[in-house]
């Protein structure tokens, strides 16, 4: 099964990279250069894991993390941010990310943490197909 | 004068009143006589009343004219007087003048006749004198409240004459210039006070000119910024104002010059100025460096793609991998860029600064060693503790130490020392026998970006200066081109802390 990612960033390059990245990865990529956009990505193709950025015209990072997670508590959402402060890092995981990466990262570092949320995400499906057996 | 002249007559000698009378009549000016023919009842009517003029006889009933004029005077009864002496009495005339009598006439018809013109001139010449004691009151009360304003001005006033030499000194330039009255005094400000160096030398004597020539003009000069040397070789600055002195006839005969000391103030000027550049270049940079990573990340995922394919070119891999290392410089500049625009939040903590330092030196010990520099220690013992992010402040004495070590490539001495400063504060001198700082780099060394080493980024000594801020603290900097510098920071003391 191939995994869905959805990247909201409104820096082509990045977006771009992410996504050749992500397929040469073996992941399925879908982006999106406003958070408006990637909201109604969300919406339309319900992605496994989100990787947003933090400072986006139009509606902010954290106004998109809060209404995804309103739909769907729990996907995993990484923040990327080029501020790179506490402040934001902690904000964010009060809202409900799932973690953050300061910009620029590692490859290794994108991967890994998408990685450890798709696992997540499959373990949950499990649990929950467990459930059911009952 | 407006009014009556008021005139008292002390007088026997009804025929010589009449003749007296008679005159001051025929002279058309408005008198008011009145007769008394005692002493008595004359120092009566003067104490009672006022009169312009006394006309006093030399022989009165109840004694003596010149007794009872001395009586008078020592009544303190001021009134001008014309004392009448009998005719061919030249030695009372004289001692009657000497007991202040304005004028004397004799006894007889013809000095009745000139009396009025003798009165006139008494009142003028008592009004005079009166006039010119009032002056010389106001004279010296007027002298005596500029010099106490002069004295204690604080400033440096001083007087030059046309050719430059000094006519006068106050206190407030000894105190400025060091130099004492004697020292200075007669002697051309040129020769003494103008720095050493040549060319700030040159622009002071260039710029004195320029004032001297406007001021040779009558024009007053204000407020010039004008770079002086102190007696014991200290330079400063001071604001001087020029104005041409002249003398009674308004001939220019020199200048007179007001200098206030003005180098503290123009060294917290400059620091706001610093400070005000560093913040709108922190805001600056914060943005830029917000920008600058967002495609930079794209750059760097590209690279690591690119290189992780396993079939890749030797030359093609190098030209990834060096790539990539440009990224991580380009990475680290940003970094560094943000944390100078903000740095991160203080933890303050009571701490001895002598661990402090002690810790910041370890990582130091191996680029001692390969750069031959010897370390010294001068840590003063009973220290009180201080109210700091020991992180931050290590960060500080990080950048310094390592700058010291740069500047030192041909090895030398690297000198710690920590002392108890003015009013309980600490004091931490980070010294090296480097190279130096040329002086006109000294006011750049804060700026952002502002860097001489080709790998650095220049933002050093703007960071550790911010830190040092949120501390309440100073950073000085002394340095002399071939001898090395000294970089000295004072740390607060804590408040209503006595440890």
């Amino acid at each position: 099964m191939r995994f869905k990612i959805l990247v909201i960033d409104d820096e082509p390059t990045l977006r771009h990279s992410l996504e050749v990245a992500l397929k040469t990865s073996g992941y399925d990529v879908l982006t999106a250069r406003t958070g408006e956009e990637g909201l109604e990505r969300f919406k339309s193709d319900p992605p496994d894991l989100i990787l947003l950025d933090h400072w986006l015209p139009g509606i902010n990072g954290d106004e998109v993390l809060r209404r995804i997670k309103e739909e769907d508590s729990e996907i995993p959402i990484i923040i990327m941010t080029a501020q790179g402060s506490i402040e934001i890092a902690v904000n964010s995981m009060k809202l409900g990310a799932f973690d953050f990466l300061v910009k620029p990262f590692e490859l290794d570092q994108v991967e890994d943490l998408i990685q450890k949320g798709i696992d997540r995400i499959r373990l949950k499906k499990e649990v929950e197909w467990l459930r059911t057996q009952y | 004068m407006g009014r009556k002249i008021r005139i008292l007559i002390a007088e026997e000698d009804l025929d010589f009143v009449k003749m007296v009378e008679n005159a001051l009549r025929e002279s058309g000016g408005d008198y008011e006589i009145e007769r008394v023919s005692s002493g008595e009842a004359c120092m009566k009517k003067l104490q009672d009343e006022r009169f312009d003029i006394l006309l006093l006889d030399y022989s009165l009933p109840d004694g003596k004219g010149l007794d009872w004029l001395r009586k008078f005077n020592e009544s303190h009864i001021g009134v001008p007087t014309i004392f009448v002496t009998p005719k061919g009495d030249p030695k009372l005339s004289i001692e009657v003048m000497k007991e202040g009598v304005f004028d004397y006439i004799n006894r007889s018809a013809e000095c009745a006749k000139a009396f009025p013109f003798v009165v006139s001139r008494a009142v003028e010449g008592y009004t005079l004198m009166v006039e010119k004691v009032k002056l010389q009151k106001e004279l010296i009360e007027t002298k005596n409240f500029l010099e106490s304003i002069v004295e204690r001005a604080g400033d440096a006033i001083s007087v030059v004459d046309l050719e430059g030499r000094i006519l006068y000194w106050d206190e407030g330039a000894e105190q400025i210039y060091g130099f004492k009255k004697e020292e200075a005094i007669g002697r051309n400000l040129s020769d003494f006070l103008y720095p050493r160096e040549k060319t700030l030398r040159e622009a002071e004597e260039k710029l004195m000119e320029e004032i001297m020539g406007r001021v040779r003009k009558g024009e007053v000069v204000p407020n010039v910024e004008v770079k002086r040397m102190t007696k014991d070789g200290k330079e400063i600055i001071t604001s001087m104002t020029i104005s041409p002195l002249r003398d009674a006839e308004g001939k220019m005969i020199g200048a007179s010059r007001i200098c206030k000391d003005i180098t503290q103030m123009k060294k917290v000027e400059e620091r706001l100025l610093l400070t005000e550049r560093l913040t709108s270049l922190g805001e600056l940079s914060a943005g830029v460096a917000h920008e600058l990573r967002n495609p930079l990340a794209g750059i760097k995922i590209n690279t690591q793609v690119l290189l992780r394919k396993k079939d890749l070119p030797e030359m093609e891999r190098k030209l990834l991998e060096s790539s990539l290392e440009g990224i991580g410089k380009i990475q680290k500049i940003v970094d560094d860029m943000l944390h100078f625009a903000k740095p991160k939040a203080a933890h303050f903590k009571e701490e001895k600064i002598n661990e402090v330092v002690e810790s910041s030196l370890a990582i130091f010990q191996n680029k001692l060693k390969k750069g031959n520099i010897s370390l010294m220690v001068q840590k003063s013992e009973d220290l009180p503790n201080v109210w700091i992010d020991a992180h931050q402040i290590q960060q500080v004495l990080f950048n310094l130490m390592l700058n010291a070590i740069q500047a030192m490539e041909k090895g030398g001495s690297l000198t710690i020392r920590t002392f108890l400063g003015n009013g309980g504060g600490i004091g931490i001198e980070v010294k090296d026998t480097g190279v130096g700082i040329p002086k006109s780099h000294l006011k750049k060394i804060f700026d952002p970006f502002f860097t001489t080493k080709s790998d650095g980024t220049g933002l050093g000594l703007s960071i550790s200066l911010k830190i040092l801020e949120n501390h309440d603290a100073t950073l000085e900097v002394e340095s002399e081109e071939g001898k090395g510098s000294s970089f000295t920071i004072h740390l607060p003391g804590r408040r209503g802390d006595a440890v």
